[in-house]
């Protein structure tokens, strides 16, 4: 092993072991800066599922100093937990850099592929998902289907996430322009839109794509620029149809590993014919563990039991009204495509897109979406302070 | 894990998690070792009951390191105990994980039917 990776999980593993020995009421500033050096020891040294967890342990951290209600503390054993793991996988000798079959190295190293420059994608949103990690992360990501002939059908997602500095809802995204277009293209334009990107770059592992600005990556509208929506290609979403059968494949094909968390993903499905049949909210006397959730009941054109379990955050405040609605409307709506995983024993499915009468539409958004300058400016200005 | 129902083994799985969660939260020493002792005996008798020999053992292990030898080291001492416990919460995680797994395949094994 070499020197300098054995120093470094050395390092993390007396960390972690520190932290967990101490508990959290002899956590200080120290310690969170520790992590932060040992995050970037980490990513040099190209160890990126360690800097991950690194990271959100560090998070988790800073949030309990801060006394924000996001700490979570299951999330925080989780990451510490893992923390552990991965410097005791290297540490026990058993992954050697060189020695270790690609798919396992892959397991313990995380990601470590580059992406690719691809000189043009056509594609069309199929689900959008806002995301809020409390003093880390804020921003949205689009869930594209693509429309190339060689990666027909396939989910191609585009992150767009920074540090919330002070912003509290991500819908501001949507009224800002696209980096590096011109004539600048709002954000808001990809959700009715089908589209044509050129000079992006793509990671294939994670089925991602990422903005470019150097090289001018371009966002072009196939059919018109107007605000006009665009037929959306429902047959596309036939690929993910939920069935027993496919969602049998999906459980047994999928490789356990020791870094998982316990809720299992499954990757996208299409749910047709669904209504939601109950509403209810879990786990509010939980204490400072658990977050609270919102869980609704679908019935649907199969026959399996199927939830959806909606943290109970700001950040998810439309999608949980949007879900109520449709709870309250008892209507059934053509389909329902989403991520599912399994939680609990139970199939859960996280909604990115609805499918009605009057197309698609995404329910994390309000559906008739207005933006409001005043609120705009006000998040922003809230930022400046 | 033979003995059961599956929603036994979620109860088990939530305890072990808030045994381990309080610990790791609160520290070791809060409050004395001692006061943790009780409540391990009584999630191993649980995890033995529901026949999770591995975890039980787990749990046992985490108790011998708190009642370890007194010449180990400080900081052997807290890598034991510390070690112990992050095997625990590793172990019972893949453990939900498979229940997790074998919960949905039974429930997808059922005969599709239309509704």
């Amino acid at each position: 092993m070499q020197p300098q990776l054995e120093k470094l999980c050395r390092e993390i593993k007396d960390l972690t072991e520190v932290l967990a020995y101490n508990g959290l009421n002899l956590v200080s500033q120290e310690n969170t800066r520790q992590i932060e050096m040992l995050m970037h020891q980490a990513s040099t040294l190209r160890l990126f599922r360690t800097a991950t967890s690194l990271r959100y342990l560090n998070v988790e951290l800073d949030r309990f100093m801060k006394h924000l209600p996001a700490f979570n503390a299951e999330r925080y054993v989780f990451f510490l937990n893992n923390c552990w793991l991965l410097s005791q996988a290297f540490l026990s000798g058993r992954v050697e850099p060189c020695g270790a079959a690609e798919a396992h190295k892959a397991e313990i190293y995380g990601d470590t592929s580059e992406p690719v420059n691809v000189e043009e994608m056509e594609l069309r949103l199929a689900g959008l998902e806002k995301v809020h990690l409390e003093g880390a992360l804020f921003g949205l990501i689009f869930h594209f289907i693509s429309m190339d002939a060689s990666r027909k059908n396939d989910i191609i997602k585009l992150s767009i996430l920074q540090q919330p500095k002070g912003l509290t809802n991500p819908d501001v995204f949507l009224s800002m322009a696209i980096p590096g277009t011109d004539p600048p293209v709002p954000f808001y334009k990809l959700l009715r839109k089908d589209i044509k990107i050129t000079k992006v770059k793509f990671l294939e592992r994670e089925s991602q794509i990422q903005i470019d600005p150097n090289a001018r990556t371009g966002f072009h509208f196939l059919k018109s620029a107007t605000d006009e929506e665009d037929p959306f290609p429902e047959a596309a979403f036939e690929t993910y149809a939920a069935t027993q059968d496919t969602i049998l494949k999906k459980v047994s094909s999928y490789k356990i590993t020791p870094f998982d968390t316990s809720v299992f993903n499954l990757g996208y499905v299409y749910v047709k014919k669904a209504a939601i049949v109950s509403q209810r909210k879990d786990g509010e006397n939980q204490g400072n563990y658990q977050t609270s959730v919102h869980v609704f009941e679908f019935r649907h054109e199969r026959a399996f039991p199927l939830l959806a379990r909606i943290l109970d955050k700001p950040v998810n405040k439309v999608l949980v009204e949007n879900m109520a609605k449709v709870f309250s409307s008892k209507e059934t709506v053509d389909g329902i495509f989403g991520r599912l995983a399994i939680e609990r024993g139970t199939l859960s499915l996280y909604p990115l897109a609805c499918v009605d009468g009057q197309g698609i539409w995404f329910p994390a958004v309000a559906k008739n979406l207005k933006f409001s300058n005043k609120e705009i400016l006000q998040q922003l200005y809230q930022q400046k302070k | 894990m033979d003995n059961g129902t599956p929603t036994d083994a979620w109860a088990v799985f939530d305890l072990v998690k808030i045994n381990l969660t309080d610990i790791l939260v609160k520290g070791v020493e809060s409050g004395g070792m001692v006061c943790h002792l009780p409540a391990l005996a009584t999630l191993k008798a649980r995890l033995a009951a529901m026949s999770m020999g591995t975890i039980a053992g787990l749990v046992q292990g985490l108790v011998d390191a708190m009642q370890g030898a007194a010449e180990a080291s400080t900081g052997e001492r807290r890598s034991r105990i510390s070690g112990a416990m992050m095997k625990i919460m590793a172990a019972a995680r893949l453990f939900e994980i498979q229940l997790n797994v074998e919960t949905v395949k039974q429930q997808l094994a059922e005969p599709e039917v239309s509704q």
